[in-house]
């Protein structure tokens, strides 16, 4: 028993070694067709090596053949499988009929194993879907495997039951075992080597668990109860009705010997099953089994003690069902029937019968855990999928799973919901680009819109500011501070949409109310940074460029905090920048110290403002405008008004950009100063 | 734009390509905010940026200020034109330029 436990132990890890051979081998390299048939060979070969060098175990010789054909098929390829088991399994048919190789047997033999090469390519296929099975499943397939091998046993030994029985209760538990054994640590081996490997047995949570996963383990709980109940039921039945026979026989054969024997008949006969004795004074036997000798008197105190009935008790140092009682005053009569006799039949049935609930099980578990993946967990999955790019955005996506009442009806609940969802989303995205339209109207109209000052005739100005899509955050301002001071103002808020207009309104305010109580630019930069830097949140500043002119002294102050550079055209001359000197935006760092700076206006100097959304617009070829082509487009029409000149350069980065997208708000403002004596 | 982040103990690299405007801003600045969490050195490598338009200043802005409360945040290998943006928004003053 040990040394066969070690030597199929070994037979077995040379299975296990010769898969992670290949697999190790193969790893890399797509299986072409070749190779799918050469790992088959291999397989066929190892199972045709295991007929030949079984390991004999009770006068049987056991083996673990069908691994070969169950490995390749599950752990490399279909194809493999098959070859495997077709190779394994006539050559055992050959070797059988012709060689004297096991040959009782090889019928089972050859059928399962060529059978094993064909299971592995479905559940290849269809179960596993080309991935490797678990070892917790492995196990079964090996199992199982070996389950069908000793059932065909069984099937074809028919008229032969006590052989068949014989060669089943030796063959069945070690086979089965190290086959299932085999085909697990295999499949472990291989996961460890591949990083699949994690616990079987560890506890997964309910969320990662699957719902088939969930469903196969509760079918493999109620499948087997299931059958062990009707297992244990049939066996109590076939045990009573063995006890029932075994007394009908004993009594039946009791009572014909007794007739003839007291009818005085010299030749006494039982059934073949059952033995006899006559016992006569002194425990001598008269007649029967051991004839002449005594019986032991504990046995014959049991028989005494129990005539009448039918016991289990020894009988000639057996367990038996003895039934005796007394022929006359000196004379006892015993017939008896070996407990194993009694019961062998019962044992080979039980022993048929939990091979075929295994392998019903077996047929049953994959059937139903097959279905319900082509049912339910297929279809969850199709509508999962779909499900999915709705959620990426694609509301167009209708999902159509229509094989049963309940998908159908989730999928037109499904894409009710969605229609519903793109209705509401029209109307909210209406509604926004409504409130939107309304947001630039209002923030259009807080810039001032008339560039005419009816009392006023030594200045020219114009603004525009056009707003990318979405409400930004560019304004320019332009007002009179006192009589003789006008201010002009261009700023640009980082950042777009609602949050960057509101931060402009503050913006605007601030500089403009702190300009108009007399402040030098410095001093507005600083005081409106402060301002807006309290409860700055979002972290938004804002760039502002801000000059103060003196319309009497043409002496313009001005302040840069993290503004484009300005333009200036002196009469008669070229627009140019002002390379000026810049302190950080408004709102970013509390207590700037703003860099003032003073120039001189004289009669026709020009002074040009913009926001980055000028040199900063694109082309498709995402080239930049730049402030260089900026002042060639200025320069190509210097003679033109202010009010003429901003329209041109408006005009020009519109065709520079094509068909891109307006990116950024483009703003500028114009101003000349003109001196009306000249 | 595209993000790369690599961390090595409590000093981080994001290296960031393409444009940072109004459209790519927002992206970058989650990207940022999402690992700032115990890094004392950021070193924001944008040699492959070519503009940076006043939504990205905004990033660097609220960055610099969130490193200077828990270590030090320095910018590399910033390209001729995105250090003129700097320059002109009085960036270049507070950012720490490599």
């Amino acid at each position: 028993m040990f040394l066969m436990v070690l030597q199929m132990t070994g037979v077995t890890s040379l299975y296990v070694l010769l898969t992670v051979a290949v697999w190790y081998l193969t790893k890399d390299k797509k299986l072409g067709l070749v190779g799918k048939v050469l790992i088959g060979i291999v397989f066929g070969i190892s199972s045709i090596l295991s007929t030949h060098y079984g390991i004999s175990f009770d006068n049987m010789v056991i083996n673990v053949r069908d691994i070969g054909p169950l490995a390749a098929g599950l752990f490399f390829s279909p194809v493999s499988g098959i070859i495997a088991g077709l190779m394994g399994g006539i050559e055992r048919y050959i070797a059988g009929t012709y060689f004297g190789v096991g040959s009782y047997t090889r019928v089972a033999c050859s059928v399962s194993t060529c059978l094993a090469g064909f299971v592995a390519m479905a559940m290849n296929r269809k179960m596993f879907k080309g991935r490797k099975p678990s070892p917790f499943y492995a196990f079964f397939m090996g199992a199982v495997m070996e389950v069908f091998h000793m059932y065909v046993v069984f099937i074809t030994h028919r008229d032969d039951m006590k052989m068949a029985f014989l060669v089943v209760s030796t063959c069945a538990i070690p086979m089965i075992l190290f086959t299932g054994l085999g085909m697990a640590v295999s499949s472990g081996v291989l996961q460890i080597f591949t990083g699949e490997w994690r616990n079987p047995f560890r506890k997964v949570d309910e969320e990662s668990e699957s719902l088939s996963q969930k469903f196969q383990r509760y079918l493999f709980l109620v499948v087997s109860v299931v059958i062990l109940g009707s297992f244990l039921f049939s066996f109590v039945l076939q045990t009573r009705s063995a006890d029932q026979d075994c007394r009908l026989m004993l009594t039946e054969n009791f009572e014909t010997i007794r007739d003839n024997y007291l009818a005085g008949e010299k030749d006494l006969r039982a059934d073949s099953t059952v033995s006899y004795c006559i016992i006569g004074p002194n425990r001598r036997i008269l007649k029967g089994v051991d004839q002449g000798e005594v019986i032991p008197e504990d046995e014959y105190e049991q028989i005494v003690g129990n005539l009448g009935y039918v016991c289990k008790e020894e009988f000639r140092g057996v367990r038996s069902m003895v039934y005796a009682d007394r022929l006359d005053v000196n004379t006892l009569l015993v017939t008896a029937m070996s407990i194993s006799e009694v019961y062998w039949y019962r044992n080979a049935q039980a022993y048929e019968m939990a091979l075929a609930d295994v392998l019903l099980f077996a047929v049953i578990y994959v059937l139903i855990a097959f279905l319900v993946n082509q049912i339910v967990v297929n279809n969850i999955r199709m509508i999962n999928e779909s499900l999915g790019k709705i959620t990426n955005g694609n509301l167009n996506e209708v999902v159509s799973v229509r094989n049963s009442s309940e998908f159908a009806s989730l999928s037109d609940d499904i894409n009710q919901t969605v229609v519903a969802l793109k209705g509401y989303i029209d109307a909210a995205e209406k509604r926004i680009e409504q409130e939107l339209i309304l947001a630039q109207t209002i923030q259009a109209s807080a810039l001032p819109q008339v560039f005419k000052f009816p009392d006023r005739e030594d200045l020219e100005l114009f603004a525009t500011m056009k707003p990318a899509k979405e409400v930004g955050g560019d304004f320019y301002d332009f007002f009179f501070v006192d009589r003789d001071n006008i201010a002009l103002v261009i700023a640009d808020v980082s950042g777009k949409g609602i949050p960057a207009a509101l931060f402009m309104m503050r913006s605007k305010t601030a500089i403009r109310s702190y300009a108009k109580s007399g402040c030098t630019p410095e001093e507005v930069i600083s005081k409106a940074n402060d301002a807006l830097c309290e409860g700055n949140d979002a972290e938004m500043f804002v760039t502002v460029w801000i000059g103060i002119v003196d319309m009497v002294t043409g002496r313009m102050r001005c302040a840069n905090a993290g503004h484009e550079y300005p333009v200036i055209k002196r009469a008669g001359g070229d627009y140019e920048l002002i390379k000026d000197k810049h302190t950080m935006p408004l709102a970013a760092f509390p207590g700037i110290k703003a860099a003032p700076y003073e120039m001189q206006l004289h009669h026709g100097d020009r002074i040009f403002v913009y926001t980055d959304g000028v040199p900063e617009a694109i082309n498709n070829s995402e080239e930049q405008y730049g402030t260089d082509r900026m002042l060639d487009v200025l320069n190509s029409v210097k003679d033109k008004s202010v009010t003429e000149t901003l329209p041109v350069i408006s005009e020009s980065i519109n065709e520079f950009k094509q068909d891109a997208d307006q990116f950024d708000d483009i703003t500028m403002l114009g101003f000349e100063f003109i001196n009306p004596k000249v | 734009m595209t993000v790369n982040k690599e961390l090595n103990g409590s000093e981080l690299v994001i290296s960031v390509s393409g444009r940072i405007d109004t459209t790519t801003a927002p992206t970058l600045e989650g990207e940022i905010k999402d690992s700032l969490d115990g890094v004392q050195k950021l070193v924001l490598d944008i040699a492959e940026v070519e503009y940076v338009s006043s939504a990205g200043l905004r990033v660097f802005l609220s960055t610099h200020k969130t490193m200077s409360k828990q270590g030090s945040m320095v910018v590399k290998n910033v390209s001729e034109s995105v250090k003129e943006i700097f320059e002109v928004t009085g960036f270049a003053d507070i950012l720490t330029l490599e």
